[in-house]
């Protein structure tokens, strides 16, 4: 897919982003071999709150856990989160922004009420609403992110298919006999991947954020189960004394969102220089 | 314009109307019974009935939403759990602070980001604009909560420039009015810059884009070819021209911006709606929590509803075919 006028700072985001997030993928999958032990084995008494050494190379927390063991666990619920909320939302909000780009006029004006009317919460707050009614698990919040994000892809999915109705090709793919399902699988969606990728990339970033705040405020998955916001919450309280408890995992969530929105910018560069004629974002960048 | 502003605000109005029904409905099909958060678990089923029938959640749905709703229209919002006193009053008290941090935090985030844009549609090119722009990247892809943390333990613990939370100094009460508002400010300087510069990367994003667009335009050549200052060119005519998706994106931000609040009110304990939210939520204290998600969404449908009117201001097209800006 490599187009001739692709600017060399939109690959190499690219590559980082990429780079980054399959580095995330791997670390956490080996957390046990990285870090041996269990997350939650207790140290020995007297070893609390150890800063970074050979033995823990991020430290000790207030049980003398091994802090390296936890941020690796801790990111497969993040990731597990961030990824299969993703996909259920943007399956979802491909469904609502096709129905209301391309469906029966009483179906168009409805579906887009919804995603207008969804839009307009501010996605923690209806998080919260959420989580309040019902205990924590993580079940629960990827039903209650996916919930908060699909409104995104939709509203880029039915701008996009609004745009797509209009052009000649799909006219003549009409003139030639094909049914609405077919137009949607064979047209519309293959020229509605790239916004949806860029989209799902910066949509995994954002709810991996939101889901470490959620953790962060005790109501993400319980223990025994790591999370990275979890983690922030115990160290809030040695903050002063012990700053690994606190540095440590955020930096985490930190390289793992920036590893997606590059990769969701360094997508967009690449597409919008794939010549559709939209904004060349690469003038600017 | 006025036939616009009475359809738009109309819509505004339905709008609203809607949230307060998926509010409602939410909270209802999702699984829990609020009686069991309210009521102690020992308690057994004969109190747990009386609470279900003093609160009327006996009755069906329907009726219970009728009478929500109408209670809301009366400005009702029931009384809360905890602080035993009407949710309004508990809102009220909130909402200002709310709005000062989110406010002043769109500000910043406007300013540098419009700084940081322009910057970059002029020298696409230069280390500086380069380092920018992935600065902005960082700073996006920190958890607020967490860059908050940290400025508290660098700002106010290290260095000690300015208080670690709150909004006021403890005798805050017994200063003069001036030493007051400079108190708070103080207070303020913090929280509002972890929200508004955690958020300025895409501000940026969106003037460069635009901007580029617009000085690569042919008016802009043929001005430059008449002598149009470089500076004017840019700051007065190129800005205005580049200012709708602008102006459009922070409609379609709010959401996000108010939400990003909620876990700074949160850690610099400010007290703010999100702060009472997230407290609400803690202590199970189910009509705050449904009227603050109901208040924070009217907040951002009317916030939306001035960005739309901002940007009929600036881009004078849109004035002409009767149709308000798209937001996509």
């Amino acid at each position: 897919m490599a187009g001739p006028g692709r600017s060399a700072s939109a690959s190499f985001e690219l590559r980082l982003g990429l780079g980054l997030a399959v580095l995330g993928i791997v670390l956490t999958l080996l957390a046990g071999v990285i870090a041996p032990g269990d997350p939650s084995t207790l140290g020995p008494v007297g070893r609390t709150l150890e800063p970074p050494s050979l033995a823990h190379p991020l430290g000790t927390d207030t049980l003398g856990r091994d802090v390296l063991a936890r941020v690796l666990h801790g990111g497969r619920a993040s990731l597990l989160v961030g990824w299969v909320s993703t996909l259920l939302a943007t399956v979802l909000g491909a469904a609502m922004g096709l129905g209301a780009g391309l469906g029966p006029r009483a179906v168009r004006s409805g579906l887009t009420a919804i995603i207008d009317l969804f839009l307009a919460f501010p996605g923690v707050y209806l998080a919260l609403l959420l989580v309040a009614v019902s205990r924590p698990s993580l079940g629960l919040l990827i039903a209650v992110l996916t919930v908060v994000s699909w409104m995104d892809v939709a509203r880029l999915v039915r701008a996009e298919a609004l745009a797509l109705r209009d052009r000649e090709f799909v006219a003549a793919a009409r003139g030639l006999g094909l049914t609405s399902i077919q137009l949607v699988v064979r047209h519309v969606l293959p020229n509605l991947m790239p916004v949806v990728l860029v989209a799902g990339a910066l949509r995994i970033g954002q709810i991996i954020l939101v889901e470490s705040f959620l953790s962060f405020l005790g109501l993400g998955p319980q223990e025994p189960l790591v999370t990275w916001g979890s983690m922030i919450a115990q160290g809030r309280a040695h903050l002063l004394e012990a700053w690994w408890l606190t540095a440590f995992p955020g930096l985490a969530i930190a390289a793992t969102v920036l590893a997606y929105n590059l990769l969701a910018d360094g997508l967009r560069a690449r597409h919008w220089v794939e010549g559709r004629g939209e904004v060349d974002e690469r003038a600017a960048a | 314009m006025p036939r616009y502003l009475l359809t738009r605000s109309l819509h505004t109005v339905a709008l609203v109307l809607g949230l307060l029904t998926v509010v409602f409905f939410l909270v209802r099909i999702m699984p829990g019974d609020p009686v069991e958060l309210i009521v102690e678990p020992e308690l057994g089923g004969e109190a747990r009935e009386l609470v279900r029938q003093r609160l009327g959640l006996d009755e069906p749905l329907l009726v219970q939403y009728g009478r929500w709703l109408a209670s809301v229209a009366r400005g009702d919002l029931g009384m809360s759990l905890r602080q035993q006193r009407p949710v309004v009053e508990v809102i009220a008290d909130a909402l200002p602070n709310t709005l000062l941090l989110t406010v002043s935090a769109l500000l910043v985030e406007l300013l540098v980001g419009i700084a940081v844009g322009v910057t970059g549609a002029r020298y696409p090119d230069r280390w500086r604009s380069r380092s920018l722009n992935v600065g902005g990247l960082v700073l996006y892809s920190l958890p607020s909560f967490w860059l908050g943390l940290v400025a508290i333990l660098v700002f106010a613990r290290g260095l000690g420039w300015v208080p670690t939370g709150g909004m006021q100094a403890p005798d805050a009460a017994w200063l003069p009015a001036g030493a007051r508002l400079l108190d708070t400010l103080h207070h303020l300087v913090l929280p509002m810059l972890v929200l508004g510069l955690g958020n300025f990367a895409v501000t940026a994003r969106f003037t460069r884009t635009s901007l580029a667009r617009v000085l690569a335009s042919e008016w802009v050549l043929a001005a430059r070819a008449r002598g149009v200052p470089e500076r004017r060119l840019v700051w007065r005519h190129g800005l205005r021209a580049a200012a709708l998706p602008v102006v459009t994106w922070i409609g379609v931000n709010l959401p996000r911006l108010v939400g990003g609040a909620v876990a700074v009110e949160e850690v610099f304990a400010w007290p703010g709606l999100g702060r009472v939210a997230v407290q609400a939520l803690l202590a199970r204290d189910y009509p705050v929590i449904i009227a603050t998600t109901a208040v924070v969404a009217v907040m951002v449908c009317v916030g939306s509803l001035v960005a739309d009117l901002l940007a009929r201001w600036a881009d004078p097209r849109l004035r002409l075919d009767g149709a308000g800006p798209e937001v996509r």
